[in-house]
């Protein structure tokens, strides 16, 4: 065999090791031998602590892995990103705009957040790509609006749990492009963003306690999508109409417990569950600020808050964007 | 089938699972597991058999007999299959994932993570798949030794291009380090090949 055949075999079959044949004596094991095997030990006992000592309450390893984690996972949700990408594929959207995903989701910032928001919403529409669109599944047809029960969402938002801040994004509907509304700044200021015309009123003043996007559902642990905030209050606090409207729907379901909807102009519906006591009845005309309902915890809920979701033109948005929300 | 686990693996592993917050780690190597039975499968469909896996700090490397020397079609086909397997299990987690069921959204993360993983395994550089492809590619019309020199060279130019464009994006009102860490495993990788 020549030099450069024996090249090609070393190659082809990965890193080169000196030794090949095999002893199956059972002696004494080399220097070298002792010195990989002790070496692996070490890893393995090193393995072992951060493995146990990751569960540790206190101490130094803990705050070590905090701040490692932060850093890490400061700016950028992985596991939304992950899923993120995963539904761009179920949706069917074309190729071009999953591998951009890919690259803004994975390895993009997500610190600035017009700027993410502006790249997601030009991938959103079809139409700018000059690209052909080769899709890398067939697209999805109507797929079914959720209509009260809490379904997944058809519009994925990505938000990280570590900031104290809710991220705003706008999702794109698959089925329509969405009217992308005009963006303020990305921080949580106590100004809030003009969503329609005309006076537009916090329903209820309090912390948020669950975020819009997707989050570990509160009660039964699954990774699901939030379709709007939560906002802690008080049994029996006034929730005030976002705007001036009309009562579209009131009901009752074990998911949302008591519900009321309201409907607005410029296309803007609000949604307001688990509350203790509904005050309109379908059809009623409301002012911007009027009570409508009261603060309760019917439902699957955890206590008493108000789940309040904003929808534009069929797209949810961030109520969070639009709303004055107090922080703690 | 022997199984070699380097110290490296075992660092690498615990600190990932150190910084997991979101219990992604088992998914991911769930993923690269499939991924890595693609290549197994290939082999196998070639003819050949596998010997052994080898974890280390630059992956997971499959090892197959040696006595049995590959063509450059069966050497491209056993690169190609892993890329392959982790595209079309995202496809299906993808497709599985339309469905309103409990799994659902672990359905999209799963399928989220396999693309991820073979459109990875797809850059031309370092150990990954793509890059056995390309050499594989070229060697037909050049030496072996000038497309290892120039194979060499690409990873080296180009993960320090993907480093500095992980450095500004870090500066950059202080942003993910996953471009970052990439490049610079990218160039360790480097290191290690010639090794």
């Amino acid at each position: 065999m020549t030099d450069g055949n024996d090249r090609f075999r070393q190659w082809q079959t990965g890193p080169v090791r000196h030794r090949t044949t095999r002893r199956h004596r059972k002696d004494t094991l080399t220097a070298g031998e002792r010195r990989r095997l002790t070496q692996l030990l070490v890893c393995l006992l090193v393995f072992g602590v951060v493995f146990i000592g990751r569960g540790a309450p206190e101490g130094h390893l803990r705050n070590l892995g905090d701040t490692l984690g932060q850093w890490v996972h400061e700016n950028t949700d992985f596991r939304a990103a992950f899923s993120k990408v995963g539904k761009s594929v179920s949706d069917g959207e074309p190729a071009v705009q999953t591998f951009g995903l890919l690259w803004s989701e994975i390895f993009g910032n997500h610190s600035d957040k017009a700027e993410a928001e502006g790249m997601s919403t030009t991938e959103g529409e079809g139409g700018n790509l000059p690209v052909a669109e080769t899709k890398i599944l067939p697209g999805v047809g109507e797929e079914g609006q959720t209509a009260g029960e809490g379904s997944t969402g058809q519009q994925p938002a990505a938000q990280n749990p570590a900031a104290e801040t809710t991220p705003p994004q706008t999702p794109a509907s698959e089925t329509k492009t969405p009217a992308a509304p005009t963006q303020a700044s990305s921080e949580k200021t106590s100004a809030t963003t003009k969503l329609m015309d005309g006076e537009v009123v916090t329903p209820v003043m309090g912390v948020i306690t669950s975020g819009f996007g997707y989050r570990t559902h509160p009660i039964d642990g699954e990774w699901k999508e939030h379709e709007g905030i939560d906002i802690m209050a008080d049994e029996g606090t006034p929730i005030k109409a976002f705007a001036a409207g009309t009562v579209d729907y009131v009901g009752e379901s074990p998911a949302y417990g008591m519900y009321l909807q309201l409907k607005h102009d410029n296309g803007v519906t609000s949604f307001y569950a688990h509350c203790s006591a509904l005050l309109v009845k379908k059809g009623q005309k409301v002012k911007a600020g009027d009570v409508v309902a009261k603060v309760g915890s019917t439902g699957n809920s955890t206590g008493a808050h108000l789940h309040l979701e904003l929808k534009k033109d069929g797209v949810r948005v961030d109520p969070a964007l639009y709303v004055k929300v107090l922080t703690q | 089938m022997e199984l070699h686990v380097s110290g490296g693996f075992c660092l690498l592993l615990a600190l990932l699972l150190f910084l997991d917050e979101d219990n992604l780690v088992p998914w991911a190597l769930f993923a690269c597991f499939l991924h890595e039975m693609g290549h197994c499968m290939a082999i196998r469909y070639v003819g050949g058999r596998v010997s052994s896996l080898h974890l280390s700090v630059v992956g997971a490397e499959i090892i197959p007999e040696r006595h049995r020397m590959f063509s450059y079609r069966e050497e491209f086909i056993i690169a190609a299959a892993g890329p392959a397997v982790s595209i079309l299990v995202a496809l299906a987690s993808s497709l599985a994932a339309r469905a309103p069921w409990p799994g659902q959204e672990r359905m999209l993360l799963f399928a989220g993570l396999n693309l991820a993983a073979g459109i990875f395994n797809l850059l031309p550089l370092g150990p990954l798949d793509g890059g056995r492809m390309l050499r594989i590619a070229l060697l037909r019309a050049n030496r072996m030794w000038e497309v290892e020199q120039f194979y060499q060279k690409m990873t080296l130019v180009l993960s320090l291009g993907l480093i500095s464009l992980g450095v500004s994006h870090l500066l950059h009102s202080g942003g993910n380090p996953t471009l970052f860490l990439s490049g610079l495993w990218l160039l360790s990788t480097a290191k290690h090949e010639n090794a």
